[in-house]
């Protein structure tokens, strides 16, 4: 049963639907190569094996019935920043270590509701805030494609386990790059959906205006395929009001017609292999039939700042609950209930968290606020004013994921030097608009990811434009 | 740029910073803050659409009083409102 690991979420599907294997046989060939892996990688914190052999054999039963979803016996990984009921959620952070939560998220209820079956809770930087799990207070993941280097972050964790096979997929979040950054490091497909297409309902805030969840799979059909199963409305969260749902059509590799701009950055630092890899891309995509021209766009020379000033602002606006009261970790001794807040986010934050609370607090203080906060919503206005002028005469857009492949671990150890890193990943979560990782080649032998973004809404057309890169192979 | 006054800063943040860990924060906050410097001015639309300074509090860190909230609770012992005990699993 070894050979079920490397299979890709439809051919696990249709397999469960033959009976070539049992959801219970499926489940216990991951949990088989997570014990053999976790060692090495350590790419979850949270294993629950007794939880996934039950709903396993649940799957089984349904798919006995003949009229089981899709995803019905196919094991998976969350985030550990998403709430499972009765499972801990610790956002890897010593604050929220022993934190039960007595409610699910809905991306985790609707996922129960197919019959998927979860097997842990994936490793990532402390509350969101890192690009390579090595912000974890426990302990920092490995890329299991080189385990000398960082596998991305912040969903480090779940992107390391779909790499490493021990999942056929997971669900991370998103808000300046923590999809899609892993993906490209890691060699799989990230999708950061248009921002309201997946409830946020149970996903531990970092900055809620940017938060998206979304998928990490081997292939762009399985990525659509769970989008189309977290995706809906949700009266739980009020800025969840789309849906997606995947067309039959999108797969089908015809992009005749489609226009795409080859996004020159500002200031692109993209190691020049990477921009090559990239432009293969659109020539692929030009031989397919796609119009492919260069476009420049000067506002999102402004992007970096502008998402590290608003996304600490409203970071430290979000962790100001955790003063030792209500939930999560207390400091003992404490004289005062001052005492006891400062005591408490001093002791059970880390310093990446500490350092951007301080920043947001600073961004949104009186004396300051004019300078920093206000500066950063301009330059968010412009940037998706800029989006919007050029998704009119252009379909999609294409530039790399990340200036460079996965980097070793330790290197970074500024924070500027690790904040460049999101280059091109922040523009598209400060407009709210669709952006997908894919890989399209290897540079030093580690992969190398080119990223699409489209028109708020238009996450279907990322999907056709990918399925016909992957068909490729590039 | 203003400074970056941390003492200050940390005290409205509700965090306490140590001696031995204020040289190395204060490098990464200018370094930061140099970093966010480069964003040009706001344009009218945003300063008009923004939430008036009027409208906030001074930036000043003050002792938390539990008066009013006290007042709200249906029970009392000392300071503290009385809870059933045993009421809520997680």
């Amino acid at each position: 049963m070894n050979g079920l690991i490397f299979q890709d979420i439809h051919a696990l599907a249709a397999g469960l639907r033959r009976k070539d294997f049992s959801a219970l046989e499926l489940v216990r060939a991951h949990i088989d190569r997570i014990r053999s892996c976790e060692d090495t990688i350590s790419a979850l914190i949270t294993r629950t094996e007794e939880l996934a052999l039950s709903r396993a054999a649940a799957a089984d039963a349904r798919l006995a019935g003949g009229d089981a979803p899709l995803l019905c016996g196919i094991p998976f990984v969350l985030k550990d920043n998403i709430c499972t009921e009765g499972i801990p959620t610790t956002c890897a952070s010593r604050m929220l270590a022993d934190y039960i939560p007595p409610y699910s998220a809905t991306v985790y209820a609707r996922l129960q509701a197919a019959g998927a079956v979860l097997l842990g809770k994936g490793n990532m930087d402390e509350f969101s805030m890192g690009s390579s799990t090595e912000n974890s207070a426990f302990y920092p993941t490995r890329n299991p494609l080189d385990i000398s280097r960082v596998p991305g972050g912040s969903s480090g964790g779940p992107a390391a386990a779909v790499a490493a096979y021990e999942v056929p997929f997971a669900l991370g979040s998103d808000t300046g790059g923590s999809i899609r950054q892993p993906a490209a490091f890691c060699g799989l497909v990230g999708m950061k959906p248009t921002y309201g297409t997946v409830s946020r309902h149970g996903l531990v805030a970092f900055a809620s205006s940017l938060d998206q969840i979304g998928p990490l799979t081997r292939t762009v059909q399985d990525n659509a395929a769970v989008l189309s199963c977290i995706s809906a409305p949700d009266g739980r969260d009020a800025t969840a009001n789309r849906t997606f749902a995947a067309a039959k059509d999108l797969f089908s590799g015809d992009i005749r017609g489609i226009s795409v701009g080859l996004l020159r950055f500002p200031g692109d630092a993209a190691d020049p292999a990477i921009r090559a890899a990239v432009e293969s891309v659109a020539a692929v995509l030009a031989d397919r039939g796609a119009q492919v021209r260069e476009v420049r766009l000067p506002a999102l020379s402004d992007a970096l700042p502008a998402y590290y000033i608003l996304s600490s602002a409203e970071a430290s606006a979000n962790l100001a609950r955790y003063d030792g009261v209500r939930y999560g970790a207390r400091a003992e001794g404490a004289a005062s209930p001052d005492e006891l807040f400062c005591s408490t986010r001093s002791t059970y934050f880390g310093p990446e968290v500490r350092r951007r609370i301080l920043l947001g607090t600073y961004a949104l203080s009186a004396g300051h606020r004019d300078a920093f906060y206000l500066r950063a919503q301009s330059a968010a206005r412009r940037i998706r004013a800029a989006f919007a002028e050029i998704f009119a005469t252009c379909d999609c857009l294409l530039c790399p994921t990340t200036p460079t492949v996965a980097f070793p671990a330790g290197e970074k150890s500024d924070p500027v030097s690790m904040y460049r890193g999101d280059l091109f990943t922040v523009p598209a979560s400060l407009a709210g608009i669709p952006a997908l990782s894919l890989p399209c080649g290897t540079a030093d032998g580690l992969p190398v990811a080119a990223q699409l973004m489209a028109a708020e809404g238009n996450d279907g057309l990322l999907y056709r434009l990918a399925a016909a890169i992957e068909e490729v192979r590039i | 740029m203003a400074p970056f006054d941390i003492d200050s800063i940390a005290g409205l943040a509700r965090l306490t910073v140590s001696d031995g860990e204020k040289a190395a924060l204060a490098e990464d906050m200018a370094a930061i803050l140099a970093f966010a410097a480069t964003l040009p001015e706001a344009d009218p639309y945003t300063e008009e659409a923004a939430l008036p300074l009027s409208a906030l509090r001074e930036d000043e860190a003050a002792d938390s009083d539990p008066a009013p909230l006290l007042c709200a609770a249906p029970k009392l012992r000392e300071d503290a409102f009385t809870v059933p005990s045993g009421g809520i699993s997680l």
